[in-house]
């Protein structure tokens, strides 16, 4: 984007002097008035997935006598499965009896898919790795690249930021997203209708009391009331400003989820979490029918393979069968185009396997990007046969191993950037991984 | 720039609000600061809610209206509420998550017909409950590492072998363990060894990180791991040797790994899938095939580090030989001084650990450590001093220290809708083992991670901010708890009634009368029957009884039901 864009800090400046309009009134004020940029998906695999097993294919290799890395056709019964086969240029591997969801996804959609690999983390702790590969930084009050992107254009959607897991990073911009609550509660929030009985033996059912709309304008004429005092008795700093102007912020998207969010807590079963398939389906459902502009996914299985690191078999061939489908839905409600899936996992693992079978933490990752507008079937960045990080043109993203290794930070500024947000805004001083669509 | 702990010893002049037409300022000793502080009823809610989680009473706010000095009698005398006890068990949980989303064993074996909830419960409060005691019965605070005792439920009590429970008395019991296990407070509880266990190839490194992020505030897992591609992983020999001799290694693992080295003789870890192998097949042998009650410590292993050829037990390069030394070694450190004094800081203001100024944390660990580790003086000071206690400052190095507008906690939100409604949403899902979940304690069905807490597993961190889901969760526990309190208030006498004691009757007068009390005790605004907030209040009567077709207790529900979600429940 090349117009000049207000800084977060500048914004949230004037949202403290000018809190007094949005809080009297019923005026609100939007907090970022720019456009959106490309829609998110942001896909986690977390718990550590092993790369060498599709996109960062090895097959077991030694090297000066000395085992170097352990693919996936170790210790298996019929190693000459494993295929590092070429896409369109990019080698993926691919076994078609135990992960054929692989080999169908970059069949299908190679040239619509950017692999980086080579992304050095920087630490072996499961949360320490999370935060870095989410959030481009190491602070967990920092919003992680989902929300990021949700906030541009944030007040045309009920809800810019839909957190399926839980477990996403919102920083100091938790008004502008929401979550469904590891069992779907959000059900009962968003339809009160829903009979639930209250402890055994008490006789209280639920609910109790839905207003009717006077009563419940009665009742928001009194809150606005209540707010705009609060908001003259002239709580002094950045922090109570924040609070107090997330306040209008919050209560904005509560009203458009409850009026827009019938829908898709229909499709929500209440006490049973959603499956990873599920979860690519409603975020495809939200994303078209405009409730919100970025979604977070998770899939729930423990990819941390120490025991038994065949374990990546199944979770390799569930993430690819649910991002085929999702790919499908994507392109049926003609999104695809305008939507980056980014898939991702907070760490690999350790060359060669441990003596359970398994194999341990390595700091470094790879990511796959989607998007219908991508120019892809390539990777960029890449391991040596140790699978440590190479060095990385940032311009190019080419491996150049007279620099150092890609960096999480630069990651997430490629990701951001590709998506169309503005990466310094958010990482200030951080270099931008380039190449992935300039 | 006056560090902000040493605005408690500073007298400021000091402006307060005038409220209701009231002039409830004071002043004291003049000096060149005019900050704004809060009216003597605002401070009283503020330490009230950080606190105990729970609004003053009536004659509270009654009395700190005609006696405003008498705040710090107030703070020091709700630190010996059962609800103080509650928040240090929030802040606790806060801390070191074992309140875990799914942390549950199975209901199979001695354990069947125990409810999800009371498993939850039985894994997780454990290290809280001790926690609560240490503080509520004034033992120096050292004792969390320290202690030779814990603290079981009935759950918890069948869960684990070798202990003193009586099941004949039930309820939480402080208990001993009998397995001869060396003593050092929480960090020797079941639950924390299970909540932060250690598979083979991590070695204890994982509880050796949880000793130093939560007691000292110095985590090893954030530092950055650099690959060293000479050393041969596949190799365990040479792990070990590069460990021992690799700078690169040597860094981290040189202090981490002797605390790791002090857990050997505790379980590792612990599945629902080994114990219901094990229940199912009645082959039980303790070690890997686990049944009910469960051991969970064994001296024979404790030496296994030399099995394993790592580092022996120590602390920082001083000698340890177990755990027992190991919670002394804790103790006295000046570090886990400041690292607990910045943590209740943090959780009673809503701010950080980490962006607590240095001046701050260092006054903080000196009152702790002069107080003898006395935690309910360390709460009263943090709660009472100014700062906690100013609006908004002139200087702006001042302003920017001030922990600001504070958002209820759902876990507060659950005390203080009970206190005030005698009413806790509680929801019993029919056909299933959940049990009667408290919707704001749980986040397996219930709503404490949407309502801004943490779950222990993916949310680790509270929100301190409104959020949509957080007002959803407010707006129905509001709709719920206004439904139950006035049906109850409107079936017996004013002086049987919980919240609505000060109903009598439609007319104008008499409703001014209630909605004055209701102000008072939910909104912790003092004001006038003929204020301007009044005036507001009693037009949300007239619209609620024009909506209700004049149903008097419709109406009234509507009422109750604004008060209880309004801005002025949700901050504090």
């Amino acid at each position: 984007m090349s117009h000049k864009k207000p800084t977060r800090r500048g914004v949230l400046q004037s949202l403290g002097g000018l809190g007094g309009l949005g809080l009297l009134g019923g005026v609100s004020i939007p907090a970022f008035a720019l456009p959106p940029g490309r829609r998110m998906i942001v896909v986690r695999a977390m718990g550590g997935w092993d790369v060498t097993h599709c996109m960062d294919p090895r097959l077991s290799t030694s090297v000066g006598g000395r085992l170097a890395v352990e693919g996936p056709d170790v210790n298996e019964a019929n190693p000459g499965d494993e295929q590092i086969v070429s896409y369109e240029g990019l080698d993926i591997m691919t076994n078609v009896a135990k992960r054929p969801s692989v080999d169908l996804f970059f069949s299908e959609h190679a040239k619509a898919t950017v692999v980086i690999n080579g992304i050095s983390v920087g630490s072996i702790a499961h949360d320490e790795c999370r935060v870095r590969i989410l959030t481009g930084t190491r602070a967990t009050t920092n919003p992680d690249l989902g929300l990021v992107v949700s906030l541009d254009g944030a007040a045309t959607f009920a809800v810019p930021y839909l957190d399926l897991t839980g477990g996403a990073f919102l920083g100091g911009y938790a008004a502008y997203a929401s979550q469904l609550g590891n069992n779907n509660q959000i059900k009962a929030l968003l339809d009160r209708t829903i009979p639930l009985n209250g402890a055994a033996g008490s006789g209280v059912t639920y609910p109790g009391f839905l207003p009717n709309p006077g009563q419940s304008d009665a009742i928001e004429a009194f809150m606005k009331d209540r707010a705009s005092r609060i908001e003259a008795q002239g709580w002094g700093g950045d922090v109570s400003a924040k609070r107090i102007a997330d306040l209008q912020t919050a209560d904005d998207r509560r009203q458009q989820l409850m009026a827009e969010g019938q829908t898709f807590s229909e499709s929500l079963e209440f006490g049973r979490a959603p499956t990873l398939s599920r979860q690519c389906a409603l975020a495809v459902e939200m994303l078209e029918q405009g409730l919100c502009h970025s979604v977070a996914i998770e899939d729930s299985s423990s990819w941390d393979s120490h025991n038994d690191i065949s374990d990546q078999h199944d979770h390799f061939e569930r993430l690819f069968d649910a991002l085929n489908t999702m790919v499908a839905d994507l392109e049926a409600a003609d999104l695809f185009e305008d939507t980056l899936i980014v898939v991702l996992s907070e760490m690999t693992r350790t060359p060669v396997r441990n003596q359970d079978g398994g194999k341990d933490h390595w700091p470094s990752t790879s990511a796959l990007l989607i998007g219908g507008f991508l120019d892809g079937a390539r990777a960029l960045g890449g391991t040596d046969t140790a699978l440590s990080p190479y060095g990385v043109d940032l311009g190019t993203g080419l491996v150049d191993t007279s620099a150092p290794p890609l960096q999480y930070n630069q990651f997430i500024a490629g990701v951001l950037n590709t998506a169309g947000a503005q990466p310094e805004e958010w990482l200030p001083g951080v270099e931008v991984l380039r190449g992935i669509v300039d | 720039m006056l560090p902000y702990w040493l605005l408690i010893a500073c007298a400021t002049s000091q402006k307060t609000e005038s409220v209701g037409g009231e002039d409830t300022s004071e002043t004291v000793e003049a000096s060149d600061t005019i900050d704004t502080m809060l009216n003597p009823v605002e401070q009283l809610v503020r330490v009230s809610m950080a606190l105990r989680g729970i609004r003053p009473s009536g004659s509270d706010l009654d009395h700190i209206q005609t006696d405003p000095s008498a705040l710090r009698a107030f703070a020091e005398d709700y630190v010996q509420t059962p609800e103080f006890g509650r928040t240090v068990r929030d802040m606790y949980a806060e801390t070191l998550l074992t309140r875990r989303l799914g942390g549950a064993l199975p209901a199979v074996g001695d354990l069947e017909g125990f409810t999800r909830l009371q498993r939850e419960q039985g894994l997780s409060e454990e290290p809280l409950a001790l926690i609560e005691r240490v503080v509520m019965e004034d033992m120096p605070f050292t004792e969390i590492v320290t202690a030779d005792w814990t603290v079981l439920d009935e759950t918890a009590a069948t869960i684990w072998a070798d202990h003193t429970y009586d099941f004949d008395l039930g309820g939480e019991q402080e208990v001993e363990w009998l397995d001869q296990r060396p003593a050092a407070g929480v960090l020797t509880t079941n639950s924390m060894l299970i909540r932060w266990d250690s598979n083979q190839s991590n070695v204890n490194r994982g509880r050796a990180n949880m000793v130093s992020d939560f007691f000292l505030c110095e985590s090893f897992a954030g530092r950055d791991i650099p690959i060293d591609p000479t050393v041969d992983l596949s190799d365990p020999e040479i792990v070990a040797d590069a460990i021992q001799d690799n700078p690169q290694c040597v860094a981290c693992h040189q202090a981490m790994d002797p605390i790791g080295a002090h857990f050997w003789g505790h379980r590792p870890e612990l599945t629902p899938f080994q114990i219901t192998q094990a229940e199912t097949a009645g082959d039980c042998d303790n070690l890997i095939k686990p049944c009910y009650p469960i051991k969970m410590y064994s001296a024979s292993y404790e030496d296994y580090w030399d099995t394993l050829e790592l580092r022996g037990p120590g602390y920082y390069g001083a000698e340890s030989q177990d755990m027992e030394t190991l919670g002394a070694h804790i103790a006295s450190d000046p570090q886990f001084a400041q690292c607990q004094a910045k943590r209740f800081a943090g959780y009673l203001t809503q701010r950080d650990v980490d962006v607590i100024p240095f001046e701050e944390g260092v006054a903080l660990q000196s009152l702790f450590e002069e107080s003898d580790f006395d935690a309910k003086a360390l709460a009263v000071a943090i709660v009472t001093s100014p700062a906690f206690l100013t609006r908004s400052a002139v200087d702006q190095e001042r302003q920017d220290a001030l922990p600001g507008i504070q958002v209820i906690r759902p876990e507060q939100l659950d005390r203080t809708i009970e206190a005030l409604t005698d009413f806790q949403f509680i929801v019993s899902v029919e056909g299933s083992l959940f049990g009667d979940t408290p919707m704001l304690m749980n986040d397996t069905i219930g709503m404490r991670a949407m309502g801004g807490g943490v779950d222990g597993l993916r949310v680790t961190r509270p929100t301190h901010s409104p959020t949509p889901n957080r007002l959803m969760v407010l707006r129905t526990v509001a709709e719920e708890a206004a439904a139950q309190v006035v049906t109850k208030d409107l079936a017996v006498s004013s002086a049987d009634r919980v919240l609505l004691t000060k109903w009598s009757g439609t007319d104008e007068t008499a409703v001014r009368a209630q909605l004055v009390d209701l102000h008072l005790r939910i909104l912790g605004e003092s004001v006038t029957a003929e204020s301007s907030q009044i005036d507001a209040s009693y037009d949300l009567w007239l619209a609620a009884l024009a909506a209700s077709d004049d149903d008097q207790a419709a109406a009234l529900t509507t009422v109750v039901t604004a008060f209880l979600q309004s801005p002025d429940v949700l901050y504090y």
